[in-house]
């Protein structure tokens, strides 16, 4: 069995922290409506690293942040199924789903 | 050598680096491999914190379902313009198309800040983890059904929500009724 | 485990699935049992919300609270939910579209924004909210044929995703730094790590959760989602986003922010100050340029926002009862205007305020009805906007933030501007040649006549109103 002593708890903050900007940046840089889905994953990863971590290393509660951990993954799941349903209808009718392609309403 | 320090280093790297090309691999195919790998790295990195149960999950559900449906999403959606323009080099990959630079440096920024506040921070925080417990399945599942009940049942009417939220926008014979 | 306290939750969501499962097999001509089955389920839901308990017990480990804002809220959002399921049959009827996948859809959103009104959790808000926000989405794109609809709901879903991600990041922290989720414990731990080296994290969990939240109820200058996804959505959803969503959010930021990070107010409250003012500013002046009414409506409703925030962020007892009052004043107000529109569009009435020209001659009574809204909005004497906003106002400068009650002053004047221009439209403006007929639905009537009723009601005898809202306002700050 591996165990993790030997990694301080902010190792694993910091690559949480570098995950979730990576993630923030595939969501804001592209205009592909599946890519930024896939840029909100991203992020939603590294929130349950942040969570795990600190479930391990606190001095209590620790069953809490695994426990919210399996709620971000259910909601992410539901929340990918929802976007990607939606990222199909639009593609169908409008042939792309580039974000600036679609937009009909200005002002 | 600190055995737990290279392993980490080496997940932590590949999930790093592979997030990094799910926001500027030019091909979304290619996007949605790389997805997968992060996902795969994040698993890793829960074995590496002795959260047996949720590196299952994370693989299952993560590297598994939702993977399977990007990939359909991707089919399905017979997209003509799958490929972004591809970026003229290295610098060329931090540009949006339609934002500029302003994504890259908003990134950067908060990446800046977290990066200060933890590593101020970081002399007080916690070094070595607690003892795993003995059975990672059981300790979820206390929280869960003990103290999360509630959250518990309505995750499930969520699930239900997007089950039914995704088959009625995706019924071909457009909502019409008989 | 007793679930006896979330008996409302249990019965909307209930009907919701019945909805579900009865609606392939009603015929198309029996639709309308599947709308009294939806306004049915509501009105049991309130019945049963009445019979709990509002003493303040917590129930179910922690998970809920049920006090007299819980009450309140779960109150205001089921009679949202009745008059936008009321106006919303003979709209999805003209349309053609399915009642029964609809109105389940409309009783899971509302059954999460009462959940996260009741929730004493971090995790059960966040489970709530998610429920509330996933169903939107699909309701949003509910009129899939229409280009407009599935734009806005795939715009919507992608802000809205992302929100959540950065509460969720926020959240996470906030885990960290005290190694629970109960809200009424947060505060306390918040402020002592403040103390340590790692305080710095506090204002980063604080800043991420305050934003995440101010996307969620589109508060400038993360509002930019908000106008497209109100446009473009079905016109009923669109008056549920903006009584029911954005209730939720102030729901949220009240449990989290006014009573959970409480010991940290004169920081956050600044922050929130500084947010009302700049959405109200933002919001009253693009609002001049709309040429659609939903739109206009939109830009509207994000002023009423920031309004509403100057509430919070003033971190007073005062301050929450006003916001409170002023969340009823502006349900009324909202849901009358989209009345109105809902009537006036039937068989391709236009959107455009072009399209209100002679209104007031061809059909008096809703051009009356929707100045009457109108003047709500501004804050006209003896309507329900003005007892509001002489609430907020009071409340900014009990709280030492008189420079707050002058922007709301200043804005409700701005405001009068594309109010006005609509008014001149519907009742000065010559009527069009080619105008068609207008008829209301029944139930588009009833809930109009509702929403009038109350508004008169709140700015006339204001009295018990006020006095159930400072009495739901009493335990949040601590």
């Amino acid at each position: 069995m591996i165990a993790v002593q030997g990694v301080p708890l902010v190792d694993f903050l910091l690559l949480g922290a570098l995950l979730f900007c990576v993630g923030l940046f595939a969501a804001l840089r592209r205009s592909n409506a599946i890519m930024i889905l896939m840029g909100i994953e991203v992020m939603l990863n590294a929130v349950n690293i942040n969570l795990v971590a600190f479930s391990r290393y606190l001095p209590r509660g620790g069953d809490r942040g695994q426990a919210f951990a399996v709620f971000v993954l259910a909601v992410a799941a539901a929340e990918a199924a929802v976007g990607l349903a939606m990222v199909i209808i639009v593609s169908r009718r409008r042939g792309t789903i580039e974000i600036e392609e679609i937009s009909d309403m200005r002002g | 050598m600190n055995w737990p320090m290279v392993a980490f280093v080496v997940l932590g790297g590949i999930t790093v680096y592979s997030g990094w090309r799910v926001a500027t691999a030019p091909l979304v195919t290619h996007a949605a491999l790389f997805l997968a790998v992060t996902f795969a790295g994040v698993g890793g990195l829960f074995f590496l914190l002795q959260a047996d149960f949720l590196a299952a999950v994370q693989l299952l559900l993560y590297a598994g379902a939702v993977m399977t449906v990007v990939i359909f999403a991707i089919m399905l959606s017979e997209m003509k313009d799958i490929e972004e323009p591809r970026p003229r080099g290295w610098l060329g990959a931090l540009r949006s198309p339609s934002l500029g630079a302003l994504p890259f440096i908003g990134a950067v920024l908060l990446f800046a800040v977290m990066l200060v506040v933890y590593l101020r921070g970081a002399p007080a925080l916690p070094v070595t983890p607690l003892p795993a417990p003995t059975n990672s399945t059981v300790f979820i599942a206390g929280a869960l059904f003990k103290i999360y009940a509630l959250p518990f049942e309505v995750a499930s009417v969520l699930l239900l929500a997007a089950m039914i939220g995704a088959i009625i926008l995706t019924r071909v014979e457009g909502g019409r009724r008989r | 485990m007793d679930f006896g306290a979330v008996w409302p939750e249990i019965i909307l969501a209930g009907v919701g699935m019945l909805l579900v499962l009865l609606d392939p097999f009603v015929g198309a001509k029996r639709q309308r049992a599947l709308g009294y089955l939806a306004v049915g389920g509501i009105v049991a839901a309130g019945i049963a919300t009445l019979f709990e308990p509002r003493t303040g017990e917590v129930a179910l480990a922690g998970m809920v609270i049920l006090d007299p804002l819980s009450l309140f809220f779960r109150l205001l959002f089921l009679s949202a939910a009745l008059l936008v399921t009321l106006f919303s049959f003979g709209f999805l009827q003209e349309r053609d579209q399915d009642v029964g996948e609809f109105m389940a859809l409309l009783c899971f959103a509302t059954t999460g924004a009462m959940v996260m009104a009741i929730s004493w959790d971090i995790i059960s808000l966040y489970v709530g909210l998610e429920l509330l926000s996933i169903s939107s989405y699909i309701l949003v794109a509910f009129l899939r044929d229409e280009r407009r609809s599935h734009e806005a709901g795939l715009k919507y879903l992608l802000n809205g995703a992302l929100a959540s991600a950065l509460l969720l990041f926020g959240l996470s922290l906030i885990y960290g730094l005290t190694g629970t989720t109960a809200i009424p414990v947060l505060g306390r731990q918040l402020a002592a790590a403040l103390g340590h080296p790692y305080g710095g994290i506090v204002w980063l969990a604080v800043g991420l959760v305050l934003a995440a939240l101010a996307f969620k109820i589109a508060a400038a200058p993360f509002h930019l989602w908000a106008p497209d996804a109100y446009e473009g959505a079905p016109t009923p959803v669109t008056g549920y986003l903006m009584v029911v969503a954005e209730s939720a959010g102030f729901a949220a930021l009240i449990r989290l922010v006014s009573t959970g990070m409480g010991p940290l107010s004169t920081e956050w409250g600044i922050w929130l100050a500084g947010l009302a003012i700049l959405t109200m500013t933002v919001g009253n002046v693009t609002a001049l340029w709309q040429q659609n009414i939903k739109r206009m409506l939109a830009y509207s409703s994000v002023a009423q926002v920031g309004y509403i925030l100057a509430g919070i962020a003033v971190a007073t007892r005062g301050g929450v009862g006003s916001t409170l009052f002023y969340l009823i004043a502006y349900l009324f107000s909202t849901l009358g205007c989209f009345a109105v529109i809902i009537a006036l569009s039937a068989r391709g009435h236009g959107e455009q305020i072009a399209d209100y020209a002679g209104l007031g001659r061809r059909r008096p009574w809703l051009a009356g009805l929707l100045t009457l809204f109108f003047a709500s909005y501004v804050g006209i004497p003896a309507t329900a906007g003005f007892m509001g906003k002489l609430g907020l106002i009071g409340a900014a400068i009990h709280g030492d933030m008189a420079w707050l009650a002058v922007g709301i002053a200043v804005n409700s004047a701005i405001s009068i501007g594309y109010y006005w221009s609509v008014a001149r439209t519907m009742w000065i403006d010559p009527v069009p040649e080619a105008a068609g007929a207008i008829r209301a639905s029944a139930g588009g009537s009833i809930s109009l006549v509702l929403s009038a009723v109350g508004v008169v009601l709140l700015g006339l005898v204001p009295q018990m109103f006020f006095h159930l809202s400072q009495w739901a306002s009493a335990g949040v700050i601590r």
